[in-house]
């Protein structure tokens, strides 16, 4: 899952993972709709913009990891004076799991395959 | 109440005494012998009646007893004489002899009076002889002196007696209340208190009440005007007081400069804090002897603005301390007239602290702002430049003929891929692709290193000495190798100055050591570029503590910067290197780092054609948070 506001964003990270194959991908543009979403379908990753519109990326991955409706994030952001909040921690996330826009796509693939 | 011990000292009334008295005695000697001389007189006078007397009555018997011979008859007779007053002897003459005679023939202190004895008979008148009567002068002398005497002796009693009533009445009158005038001036003079004249007798509307109450009104008038010349005064004194201790206190400078002569006549202690000259000194000395102002020309103006105007309320200037250092200040002036003098007072402020904070002030201001600005439009530029990034990464993972899906997808339209792959490099559409790619990532480096400072790691922050970070960034500079560098380290002289130890710093040290290597980079290139080059290229390195701070000067003898330069150097994104040199965001970056990442104080001075220095200051670790 592939949750940003930017729709040019998230569909060229979208094409460029399904080259591989490996995933099956689905995307949202708010945390409310992947919330939406993932009630239908749950998901084993998503990589969560932290600034969006309504909930923001923080209270999207607690809510959906409180839900059980998603394993592992990856944060990817424009902000780059974002760091790993406690909150983040405590979620479960680590600095190898923020990436910061402009973000190298292998790097991000990389995480993925190590993490799912 | 007399005062006894009056008589015994020289006194007004003792010497009043002694000169009535002395005067009274003479004039009763005087009188007593003119009383003796007119008793003398009179006492002769009796004794001339006594002889007509005697001629008259006993004379006819002594004449007949002679005419008869009868020497005892005449003897009775003469006798007789012996009775009268003063008369010593008498004698018969008879025939030129002396025929009866009785009493003492002293001759001495006596006179004789001759009477003629003549007989009357029918046939006339006959001469018989004489009869000498001899006075004892003596004897009337002895009474006229023994009545001198008397006289004198009573006169003086009288005048004694006199003599000491006046005495006792003057002093009781006169001199008591003088000598306790006398008192009382005594006790005014020495304790100035409300005391009234007043006399120690029963008011008599005399002389001395009329005095005195004229003395007392006399003395409550002045008493009053005193009182009043005393508030006056009191008044002038304090109001003095306290313009002299605002003078001297007042932080701003004041002067009075005649207008004549352009003398210093007055100068306050705030004078010497800002011209450098001590007031004693300056004080009756020409300005221009002091030589204060940088351009005499300015000081014209101030002259031609204050006679047109009377004062000047601002008038800003450049003031040369005693040391030569340039001060700017700021002057109000006002035309006075002091003592007759047209003189101009004027209150000089330095502004110079205050013009460097305020353009500190508008420094920080205006890079704080321009940080925000740069963070603001990084993280705008951020997505779009994703969007690139991800395109360009999507081409390349999508032109690549590897990749399985691009042979599935060209395959159904009957492309060859190693083809594609061949027209790509042969119209390098490949390099332009790395091209993007290699651009998108600059991009975001520069972004994120001007932004790298707003983020705080505290987490990295820790006790450093700066010698050793200073050491480091040299060794770092030394060995730095970049081939489009112009510049090499071997060619610049490092002279380090680093002091005593200096007290620790809590910072990230690869930052500061970040900084310090950007510093001597950028000092190297700028004496390298420069034209000509900087002949012997010289780098100073010093370290001081400075109150609270340590302080870092990086100093180079390079070409300086013009003041407009000097004024941005800080800004990102602004340089003076030629493009593709710099970012334009080392110095803002390593301001930063300094003001914000360590709450320090970073700035720049420069002097064209002599060098530029840095300076960076650190708070300095107290010691109790040190080994906390």
């Amino acid at each position: 899952m592939i949750v940003d506001d930017e729709e040019r964003v998230r569909n060229l990270l979208l094409e460029y993972l399904s080259d591989f194959d490996e995933f099956s991908l689905f995307e949202a543009a708010s945390g409310e709709q992947a919330l939406e979403l993932l009630r239908g379908r749950p998901a084993d990753l998503c990589v969560v913009d932290m600034r969006l519109p309504g909930m923001n990326g923080v209270s999207f991955i607690q809510a959906s990891s409180e839900a059980g409706l998603c394993r592992k994030f990856l944060v990817h952001t424009g902000s780059v004076d974002f760091t790993l909040t406690p909150e983040l921690a405590s979620l479960g996330l680590g600095e190898a799991d923020i990436f910061t826009k402009p973000a190298n796509a292998k790097d991000i693939l990389l995480r993925i395959r190590a993490v799912t | 109440m007399m005062d006894t011990g009056a008589l015994g000292k020289k006194t007004m009334s003792r010497r009043m005494l002694w000169r009535v008295a002395l005067l009274s005695l003479g004039l009763a000697l005087l009188f007593s012998s003119v009383q003796a001389w007119v008793t003398y007189r009179g006492e002769l006078e009796s004794v001339g009646n006594t002889l007509d007397e005697i001629r008259k009555t006993q004379a006819r018997s002594i004449t007949n007893a002679l005419w008869d011979f009868n020497r005892e008859q005449l003897a009775i007779q003469l006798e007789g004489l012996l009775n009268f007053a003063y008369i010593s002897h008498v004698a018969v003459e008879y025939d030129g002899k002396t025929y009866a005679e009785a009493g003492v023939n002293t001759k001495e202190h006596v006179r004789t009076w001759s009477i003629p004895l003549a007989q009357t008979a029918h046939s006339g008148t006959f001469q018989l002889g004489h009869l000498h009567v001899t006075v004892d002068l003596a004897g009337i002398r002895k009474e006229a002196v023994a009545g001198i005497a008397r006289n004198f002796l009573f006169m003086t009693m009288m005048v004694a007696v006199n003599s000491m009533v006046l005495f006792v009445l003057f002093e009781r009158m006169v001199m008591r209340h003088i000598t306790s005038i006398g008192e009382y001036f005594r006790k005014a003079a020495s304790q100035p208190a409300d005391l009234r004249l007043s006399l120690n007798r029963r008011p008599m509307d005399d002389e001395l009440d009329t005095m005195v109450d004229a003395y007392n009104r006399l003395s409550q008038e002045r008493e009053k005007a005193h009182a009043r010349m005393h508030a006056a005064l009191q008044e002038k004194e304090a109001s003095e007081a306290s313009f002299s201790l605002i003078f001297q206190m007042a932080p701003e400078c004041i002067t009075f400069v005649r207008l004549s002569d352009s003398v210093i006549t007055m100068a306050n202690a705030a004078f010497e804090t800002i011209t450098g000259h001590s007031a004693r000194a300056a004080v009756g000395k020409d300005v221009h002897e002091l030589d204060l102002w940088v351009r005499p020309e300015a000081r014209q103006e101030l002259l031609r603005q204050l006679k047109a105007n009377g004062q000047v309320k601002v008038f800003e200037y450049l003031l040369r301390r005693k040391d030569g250092e340039e001060r700017q200040v700021v002057a109000s002036c006002q035309l006075v007239t002091v003592a007759g003098e047209q003189c101009y007072i004027s209150v000089i402020h330095d502004i110079t602290d205050q013009r460097k904070i305020q353009t500190m002030l508008i420094e920080s201001e205006k890079m704080t702002s321009m940080g925000s600005l740069a963070a603001g439009i990084a993280h705008e530029i951020n997505n779009p430049l994703g969007i690139v990034h991800q395109a360009v990464q999507n081409l390349i993972l999508r032109t690549s003929p590897e990749q399985k899906k691009n042979r599935e997808a060209a395959a159904a339209i009957g492309l060859d891929m190693d083809l594609l792959q061949q027209y790509l490099r042969s119209r390098k559409l490949d390099v332009f692709m790395r091209d993007i790619q290699d651009a998108a990532l600059r991009a975001s480096s520069i972004i994120r290193n001007m932004l790298n400072f707003s983020r705080r790691s505290e987490s990295k922050r820790q006790l450093c000495d700066m010698r050793h970070i200073i050491e480091q960034a040299v060794f770092l500079a030394s060995t730095d190798y970049d081939l489009k560098k112009s510049y090499d380290f071997k060619n610049i002289e490092i002279v380090k100055d680093m002091g005593a130890q200096p007290p620790l710093c809590r910072c990230t040290e690869t930052e500061i050591e970040q900084v310090i290597l950007n510093l001597l980079r950028n000092a190297a290139q700028a004496m390298a570029t420069a034209n000509p080059p900087t002949p012997n290229p010289r780098i100073d390195l010093r370290l001081r503590v400075v109150e609270q701070s340590v302080r870092i000067e990086v100093a180079d003898n390079g070409p300086g910067m013009p003041p407009e330069i000097e004024r941005r150097v800080f800004e990102p994104f602004f340089t003076t290197k030629p493009p593709g040199m710099g970012t334009g965001l080392g110095l803002s970056v390593s301001y930063f780092i300094i003001t914000k990442g360590h709450s320090g104080r970073m700035w720049v001075t420069s002097e064209p054609g002599r060098g530029t220095s840095f300076f960076i200051e650190l708070p300095v670790v107290r010691e109790e948070s040190a080994n906390a």
